[in-house]
């Protein structure tokens, strides 16, 4: 487009000349898959549009061709400038109250023109309640829901299970309530989600990998590893037991998401960390804890706490203290941006406690710690490779696989990482890194 | 591509195809058809202006933006919006330039509004999305931030204008036309925004290794 008048007398100086090159060799190029996912998106969104206006005047018409597209009634009443998010309903049909009815042995399913997807299981009483567009507000009054967000910023995803709440952030998890039990059992795959409601003492933030539980009737909240199944059996000791004398949760497991420290400037945290993930976290009645441990301050946000208390003897921190403990000092340290105490505190995790799901969780992040640090992405790959191999199905994996993609291709090129990529993409479909792999896929074709 | 010409047919637009148009047959004549048929509503037009003009929206916003994790959101919502303004489109074989313009007017106010909100290029979270930037090496990705948030010190206009200049490669005259604003005014924010900016980058320490005497490179 550039026309025969350069001699504007707008020339940049030669370095800032140099940068705006760099901005249009770098940005602004659409990916065939990016132009095809916008094209279907837009086809959604003008799909809907058509629809309320047939909605208004031709009430009724076209519902065969579309008879799996719904309209919410509050579409009308939208208060936000964007359009609501088109969605059709798969294996059921939508009452004018919002149900969802699911027809005979299927399991329906919710689908987003985002790709965000909620799907609920066979016999599940479900309720679709809003749409605007930034996401949507699903109830589950009995059941379970497996939710797939799609992360986008602004995005507002809410769940109720049961008097529970759940705000959703870009997120992999699922939610079921089960009505006469009064139990609610959140399983967090990926991303952060925050749940309130009755017993809990205020939100309580989970990050990837964690499974809260919440005996309603017994007033209990458990949150520990997803793997963790020694909840499920305190569940059935208690639903027979006597009631219960204590009524508060603990307070370290009632955190609110103001409090999530700020992620790492150049890359994704696969969660907001509040609560240590492999660090389980029993009932107040059991196993109650120092008012000020570090995992407790870690909860509270209080980091500052940590690292003081840790270096007031660092040595004898770093030799002495028990494995939540150091993974404790380390989410302070890189949270405070220490990160030298960060990787001390990661090295004495890998050193002595070699074998254990915190010593690979560390390996994952002294591998970011190593390309934020600029030690070099060999370094980094070589941890990411470490975490990948130690714990196949941790909590961290889609973030290494993908991380570990980046590095493959800045360091050996787009040939070498589209395996990568492919196994990514494979994987992780919807993860953080899927548009990136896929990205890299067309590159290498 | 015999997929997009049956689907054209279908939809009563003839020998238009996906992206390039038919040798013989000019670009203005090709969006002429391509306006004409999105005016009426026609089956299937909106997909194919997205499929001729997202590349072109895509970039301008991407670089008027800065790497953002919202390109692609801006990106809907100005085809979203250009599609129910399309009969003020006065001269169908004007196509282009009127989505360039439209795509201009809402990247204004996308960047106003990030300005009232003190977001700039930073995301609800307060962290810059980096998505678009994963496949550089990082000093180039530190490049880039900077120059995202040198250009933040600057006005909307001079941003834009330019960001449209010397980043989009567009002529003078195109973006009079698309900022809807005189020549004249387009030069005077030209020489002002490049100088203002080239001091910035000079001045700026941090960049001094990642640009240096060396050209970046990708």
């Amino acid at each position: 487009m550039t026309g025969d008048d350069d001699r504007d007398g707008g020339e940049l100086g030669p370095r800032a000349a140099a940068l705006a090159a760099l901005a249009r060799r770098s940005l602004g190029h659409l990916t065939p898959s990016e132009q095809v996912r916008g094209r279907e998106v837009l086809r959604a969104r003008l799909a809907l549009r058509r629809r309320v206006v047939w909605s208004l005047s031709l009430a009724g018409i076209g519902a065969a061709a579309f008879a799996a597209v719904v309209l919410v009634p509050r579409v009308l009443h939208r208060t936000e400038n964007a359009p609501p998010l088109a969605y059709r309903l798969e294996g059921g049909a939508l009452a004018a109250d919002g149900r969802i009815e699911a027809s005979a042995g299927v399991e329906p399913a919710l689908r987003f023109a985002d790709g965000t997807v909620i799907s609920l299981a066979r016999g599940t009483k479900g309720r679709l309640a809003d749409v605007d567009g930034r996401g949507a507000h699903v109830a589950i009054t009995d059941g379970t829901a497996s939710v797939n967000v799609v992360p986008k910023p602004h995005a507002r995803w809410r769940v109720d299970a049961g008097p529970f709440v759940i705000n959703v952030h870009g997120t992999v998890f699922s939610a079921a309530w089960n009505e006469s039990t009064g139990r609610l059992d959140v399983k967090l795959e990926r991303g952060s989600v925050s749940v309130e409601g009755p017993v809990t003492g205020g939100p309580i933030a989970m990050r990837a990998g964690q499974r809260l539980t919440v005996a309603m009737h017994q007033s209990r909240v458990l949150l520990r590893a997803i793997d963790d199944h020694e909840g499920d059996v305190a569940e059935s000791d208690t639903t027979a037991a006597a009631p219960v004398a204590e009524v508060a949760p603990p307070p370290v497991l009632a955190t609110t998401p103001a409090r999530t420290p700020a992620p790492p400037l150049l890359a994704p945290e696969p969660a907001a960390a509040v609560v240590p993930a492999a660090a389980p976290i029993r009932t107040a009645m059991r196993q109650p804890r120092p008012a000020r441990s570090w995992p407790s301050a870690l909860a509270s946000g209080d980091f500052a706490f940590i690292v003081e208390d840790a270096l007031r003897d660092l040595p004898h921190a770093l030799d002495a203290s028990n494995s939540d403990d150091l993974a404790a000092l380390a989410d302070a340290a890189r949270y405070r941006r220490q990160d030298d105490l960060a990787r001390r505190a990661l090295d004495a995790q890998r050193r002595r406690f070699q074998g254990s799901p915190r010593a690979a969780d560390a390996a994952f992040f002294l591998g970011r710690l190593d390309e934020k640090q600029g030690a070099g992405l060999v370094h980094a790959l070589r941890w990411y490779d470490r975490y990948l191999n130690e714990a196949p199905s941790g909590s961290y994996v889609a973030e290494a696989l993908g991380r570990k993609m980046v590095a493959v291709r800045d360091l050996y090129g787009v040939a070498q990482a589209r395996t990568v990529a492919e196994e990514y993409v494979r994987r992780f479909p919807h993860g953080s890194y899927a548009g990136a792999a896929q990205a890299l896929r067309d590159q290498a074709r | 591509m015999p997929e997009a010409n049956e689907m054209m047919h279908s939809s009563g637009l003839g020998r238009l195809r996906l992206v390039t148009p038919p040798s013989g047959e000019s670009q203005e004549a090709e969006d002429a058809k391509l306006a004409r048929a999105l005016i009426n509503g026609e089956a299937r037009a909106a997909e194919l202006a997205w499929d001729r003009y997202a590349p072109l929206v895509h970039g301008i916003v991407s670089r008027a933006l800065g790497p953002d994790a919202e390109v692609e959101d801006v990106t809907q919502e100005i085809f979203y919006r250009l599609f129910s303004r399309i009969r003020s489109l006065r001269k169908p074989e004007a196509l282009r330039s009127f989505v360039v313009s439209f795509a201009v007017r809402i990247v204004k106010w996308e960047l106003r509004r990030r300005r009232a909100r003190r977001w700039l290029t930073l995301s609800e979270t307060g962290e810059v999305p980096d998505d678009q930037l994963l496949f550089m090496n990082v000093d180039n990705r530190y490049a880039l931030r900077r120059l995202y948030s040198l250009l933040n010190l600057l006005t909307t206009r001079e941003r834009l204008v330019l960001v449209l200049r010397h980043v989009e490669g567009m002529t003078l005259e195109e973006i009079a036309e698309a900022m809807e604003i005189s020549l004249a005014t387009v030069k005077r924010t030209l020489r002002h925004a490049s100088a203002r900016l080239s001091e910035l980058v000079d001045a700026d320490v941090q960049l001094r290794p990642a640009v240096g005497k060396r050209r970046p490179s990708k």
